[in-house]
Parts: C-alpha cells; structure tokens; sequence
C-alpha cells in the first residue's frame, strides 16, 4: 500500500470519527458569510473575483478582457494539445475528443488515493505516453490548461467528494485554510474572509468564493499566464511562510477544498488579473 | 675620572636593563592579548557551532511541522555567510535570531493543531 494511500486511510479514519464533515453545509455556510458581507452583490458574480466588489476595478477590467492577454496562452495551448506525442497518441486519448473537462478537477482519484488537479492529470497523461512531465507553474503546462479552461467555460464546477479519502483530502484542505502559518501569523481566511472588501496596499483583497474559477490567469505583475498554485506560493511568501512545493499534497488538497466552496459557479477562466 | 667611568657605565647598563624589561614586559603583554583572542575565537567558533547546529534542528522541525518561516531560513542563510567571512558577532546574533524564530514557529504549529476548528464558518 502506498503511503498516500495509507495516509489518507488514517486520515479517514480519524475524520470518520465523532466530527463527520459536511462539505455542503460548510460551502453554504462560506456563501452565506459573503451574502452577509456584500448584500445586494449576486453571488454568481463572484467567479469575477474582486471585479464583483470593486466597481472602478472592474471597469478596467471590463476594457482588458476586450483585447485578453491571455488570448496567445490559449493559441499555444491548443497547438500543444493537437500536437501528437512522439507515439502518436495525444492528449485527447487521456481525456476526450472534448479538451472542455477542467469543471470536473481537481478530482480525487480513488485508485491512487489522492487529489487529482488538472496540471496532474495532463503530466500524468504526458508520462503514460512516454513525454517528459512539464514544470507545474508557467509555461506549456499552464498554456495547455488555459486551452482546456476556455474549452470549459460556461460549465458549473462540479467536484465530487463521496468517498471517506476523499472526505480526509477535503479536511487536510480546509484545515490548511484555516490554519495560520508564517511570522505574519495569517490564515488564508485572515484576508479572504475577515478582511475581504479592504485595500491591502493598491490591492483591495478579493473573496475566497469563486476563487478557482478563473484559472489559470495571466496577471499584470507576472507578465505571463501561471496557474492557481503559483498564487497558493506567493500567498504563502507574502505570509513570511516557507511555501510548500507546487503540486504537493498541501496545495492539492488546498485547491480540492477551495474549488469545492465554488461548486455550482461557472467556469470562466482563464482570466486575466492585475 | 675613572670613578666618573663606572658610574656612567652602571647607569647605562640600569637604563639598558630597564628597557629590556619593559620590552620583555610588553611583548608578554601582547602574546597574552593574542592568546585571549585566539581562546575567545575558539569559544566563539564553538558556540557559534552549536548555536547553528540547534538552529538548523530546530528550523527542520518546523519544516516537518509544516510551519517553516521564510525569516527564519533568511536568518540561518545569514549566520552561515557572517560565519564564513569571519563575522562571528553578526553570525551568533542570526543564529541566536533564527532559534527564536523556530521556537516561535512551533508554538504556532503546536497551537494551530486545534484552532483552526473553530475558525470555519458554520
């Protein structure tokens, strides 16, 4: 038995004890908390990220998407993802004739016992036909994914939690959320949920809800398109935390639960920030 | 005149002696200063050695915990360059700083185990 395997049966042990979680209570909770926050916002607005709370922002928001600087990300990523393996297979044998499957991750594979984000599941499907994985935060990874979001868009996520792993992944990810970290001794709920709506600097600090639906997204400040992992990183650094390796079981499980608090939303990345 | 002659040599030979005294006297002096330095180096070299290896323990047991701060390693990156320049001041008080960083770390680890609970909305 694998030790992710193992872990994750421990962990649903320990989960399936007194303390059941409640997925779906707990993502009607999180809408209600913002419902109370922002009155009069719709909460479907929210896969706008800040743009639903900030109005000059989005205006200028508004005036990028007309010329998206995400827009070469996706071109490149549809060439790669045509673009047959050395064994004449492609992406399309691994996931559908249909590259619109990024509502459906990060699932939890119940074989491997673990979380499956969509950047996995494109290097898995890359190895099992002989190519090389590709770096996980920027790059033809993150061009590829940005083809597929786009090939999503208007889909409702729909992330599954039905088994007790995938019950423990989803636990292991929210107390992550919670948990406060570095010298700064911020949780990710500090800003996102206790300070959401404030100017943090020339930022003003967007809700966790809708906070996986537009990924991946080319940010002003990047000056290239990178995928939510990066973000979890620069969130983790601006904490004075050592951040966690990308792809981790940390950030996985991180990116399960917080995708899952956007089940329901539509998909609109990939997205452009500032 | 003859007596003149020996009294003028004895005091030469006294003004001599006392300045070769003075001279054995300083150089003592100066080879204890140096001996000072050389044990203070080594007790510094030495505390330095173990205040690094308990930095360096304890920096990996907020890496194991999950809770690593990124100033804890800047000061342990800083105590490590200080040391290899010679600048044991600068490399004592990093690694004496990175300590209670760690420390800090892991109260944060230990207190977070059960915390967060309460934090998620309900």
């Amino acid at each position: 038995m694998k030790w992710t395997n193992l872990t994750a049966l421990v962990l649903a042990t320990v989960f399936a004890g007194p303390v059941q979680a409640d997925p779906e209570a707990e993502r009607l909770a999180l809408r209600s908390l913002y419902e109370q926050k922002f009155p009069g916002v719709d909460l479907e607005e929210f896969k706008n990220g800040v743009y639903a709370i900030d109005e000059k922002m989005r205006e200028q928001w508004v005036e990028m998407e007309d010329f998206p600087p995400y827009e070469i990300a996706i071109d490149e990523g549809e060439e790669l993802y045509n673009t047959p393996f050395t064994n004449g297979k492609s992406y399309a044998d691994c996931f559908g004739e249909d590259p619109g499957v990024k509502h459906n991750y990060p699932m939890f594979d119940e074989a491997k016992g673990e979380v499956v984000t969509l950047e996995v599941a494109i290097n898995n499907c890359r190895q099992e036909n002989g190519e090389e994985a590709l770096p996980w935060l920027v790059g033809e990874l993150a061009e590829i994914s940005a083809y597929m979001a786009y090939n999503s868009r208007g889909n409702n996520f729909e992330i599954k939690i039905d088994s007790p792993a995938a019950i423990a992944a989803y636990e292991h990810g929210k107390q992550f959320y919670y948990t406060r970290r570095g010298q700064m001794n911020f949780e990710c709920r500090s800003c996102h949920q206790q300070n959401v709506g404030y100017m943090l600097r020339a930022e003003r600090i967007s809700p966790s809800l809708g906070h996986a639906t537009h990924w991946p997204v080319y940010r002003g400040r990047w000056q290239y398109i990178g995928n939510i992992q990066k973000r979890f990183q620069e969130c983790n650094i601006q904490v004075r935390a050592v951040p966690f390796e990308p792809q981790s079981e940390e950030y996985r499980n991180l990116e399960y639960f917080l995708t899952y608090m956007s089940n329901g939303m539509e998909l609109n990345g990939p997205g452009s920030r500032r | 005149m003859k007596e003149l002659f020996i009294f003028s040599l004895m005091a030469l030979s006294l003004v001599a002696c006392g300045k070769q005294d003075q001279a054995v006297a300083t150089t003592e002096t100066e080879t204890q200063d140096q001996a000072t330095t050389v044990v203070a180096e080594v007790a510094e070299t030495r505390d330095f050695s173990s205040l690094i290896q308990q930095a360096e323990d304890l920096y990996a047991q907020t890496k194991a915990a999950n809770h690593a701060w990124s100033v804890n390693l800047d000061r342990l990156k800083e105590a490590r360059q200080s040391a290899s320049e010679g600048d044991m001041d600068n490399a004592v008080a990093n690694a004496e700083e990175a300590i209670k960083l760690a420390e800090l770390a892991l109260i944060q680890a230990e207190a977070e185990k059960t915390l967060w609970q309460d934090r998620v909305p309900k």
